[in-house]
């Protein structure tokens, strides 16, 4: 197991200015993470393009070894009326590359969602498009897709601590479908960063408590997508593939669930 | 130096904001409206808060919204203090839209029913009985509106219209608060349709008339 297993998000919380993001970026490749995720609304699909390049020419990093996973997001679903086609196509010229590892739908918006689908999967189809998948869908949303027959291959879910999400996960898992953490850290909110129980497991580990936290998303088969904008915490976050955390420990940390919710999906997504 | 000649344009653009606020404010001095105007103000800035505080990618900088999971949501034309003693729990978030119609109140809450606990919340929609029937949504529901419904109701979707609709619409501002409308066109609702919405959604709908 290594740090092929996390993600580097490049949303709301990362760098946004070229030099600070390639820095955190050759930081995480450097680390052994080569996944990355971005989003049209982020702002950052044309800097990783660039990055992209650079790591090919000065690191000898080249595409195969990148998952590079992107998102259409919901003023794309209706400009097009759910035909994104043209959208996943300057995602791609963003980026620089010929196929898309992930993408994504990042608001499931009721009234484009079915058109979007349908053309996520003739991308996929097409083969420009290695996996497809949807955001900030709760267990009803899955139960009606599998009715419908139109399973997802990822789900990126806000899962935490704060949110474990037990329902979501384990439909994911029986089914097949790899779920994706965003605010893995619940962007360290200090019920997080405060916490005695979380300090008490981390401790026992000899791991800070975000490295126990990441870990424990990788210990309950889900992948963290986490930022930085720090190269420091990059680099330490990369570190948690030398322990493991045993059953009673990840039974603690999820004791700290409320279900609390960050994003407000309602907000971002009417009528989801 | 395009930098620039945007610089010029803003502060152009800001005084001429400057004097039509101050103008609507002495129209209203003088014509002694200034009370009805204070109350829409007021009203205005409550919602944009609640905004604010339920949507923390709004407020990054801001104390980040610890709301979550409410007990129970009650939109409408009612005040938050009498929305607390309806509700009866210490967790209730409410939304006060003086004037609006049902199709305003079921559109603010497509926007907002994440507030609610996952299962067994309970939503309330207050509307008074003359706008039951009535379409359209005015400034106050519209500021809580993603721009993907803006665009979909083809609304105006003029940011300080939004913010502070009595500077910039006062007269249909007004309108609401006299209880007379200008009406943009929203599709028909049904009861039925509201309570299959909410008990998609694991929470409990209700529709009272003032
Ligand atoms: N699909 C969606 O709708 C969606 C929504 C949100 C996010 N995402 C994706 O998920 C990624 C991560 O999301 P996120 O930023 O919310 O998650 P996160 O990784 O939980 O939070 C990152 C934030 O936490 C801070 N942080 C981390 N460790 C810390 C520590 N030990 N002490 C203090 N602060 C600490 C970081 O600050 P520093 O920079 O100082 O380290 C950063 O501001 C995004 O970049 C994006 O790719 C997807």
């Amino acid at each position: 197991m290594d740090a092929s297993r996390l993600i580097f998000g490049t949303g709301v919380s990362s760098s946004k200015d070229y030099d600070s993001l390639k820095q955190v970026i050759f930081a995480a490749v450097e680390r052994g993470i080569l996944a990355f995720d971005t989003a049209p609304s982020y702002g950052t699909e044309e800097g990783l393009g660039r990055i992209f390049k650079e790591l090919s020419h000065e690191m000898g990093i080249d595409r195969e070894r990148l998952f590079i996973q992107t998102k259409i997001d919901a003023w794309q679903m209706q400009e097009s009326d759910g035909n994104v086609y043209k959208h996943a196509e300057s995602a791609m010229k963003k980026l620089g590359v010929s196929y898309l590892d992930s993408l994504l739908i990042h608001w499931p918006v009721p009234e484009y969602f079915d058109r979007t689908w349908e053309c996520l999967v003739e991308l996929k189809n097409d083969g420009i498009v290695r996996k497809t998948g949807i955001c900030n869908i709760r267990f009803r949303h899955l139960e009606k897709y599998a009715e419908c027959g139109g399973l997802p291959d990822v789900v990126q879910i806000e899962r935490n601590p704060l949110r474990t999400c037990e329902k979501e996960i384990v439909f994911c898992h029986e089914h097949g479908i790899e779920v994706q953490a965003y605010s893995p850290l619940c962007k360290m909110d200090e019920r997080i960063r405060d916490s005695e129980i979380l300090k008490e497991v981390s401790q026992k580990y000899g791991k800070s408590l975000g490295q126990t936290v990441l870990r424990w998303h990788i210990d309950t088969g889900v992948t963290p997508v986490f930022t930085s904008k720090k190269l420091e915490r990059v680099r330490e976050y990369a570190g948690i593939f030398d322990f493991k955390l045993s059953r009673e420990d990840m039974a603690l940390v999820a004791s700290l669930n409320i279900d609390y919710k960050m994003y407000l999906e309602s907000m971002a997504c009417p009528g989801l | 130096m395009s930098g620039i000649i945007n610089k010029v344009k803003n502060h152009k653009k800001a005084a001429a904001l400057l004097v039509l606020f101050l103008m609507i404010i002495a129209v209203f001095v003088i014509s002694g409206m200034y009370l009805p105007a204070a109350v829409i103000m007021a009203v205005s800035v409550a919602n944009e808060l609640t905004v604010r505080k339920m949507n923390r990618q709004k407020a990054p900088f801001g104390t980040y919204s610890k709301i979550r999971n409410a007990d129970c949501l009650v939109i409408g034309d009612i005040s938050p203090k009498a929305a607390q003693n309806l509700s009866g729990s210490d967790k209730t978030v409410s939304i006060y839209l003086p004037g609006c119609t049902l199709a305003g109140a079921y559109e603010v809450l497509r926007h907002t029913f994440s507030i609610l606990k996952e299962d067994g919340g309970q939503a309330m929609l207050v509307v008074r009985k003359k706008n039951i029937d009535k379409t359209g949504y005015s400034p106050f529901e519209i500021s809580f509106f993603h721009a993907v419904t803006i665009n979909r109701l083809e609304l105006d979707n003029s940011e300080y219209l939004l913010r502070l609709p009595i500077l910039f619409t006062p007269i249909k501002s007004l309108m609401i608060l006299a209880g007379t409308r200008g009406v943009k066109s929203a599709t028909g609702l049904c009861d039925k349709e509201i309570s299959a919405f909410c008990e998609e959604r694991g929470f409990t709908g209700e529709i009272l008339e003032v």
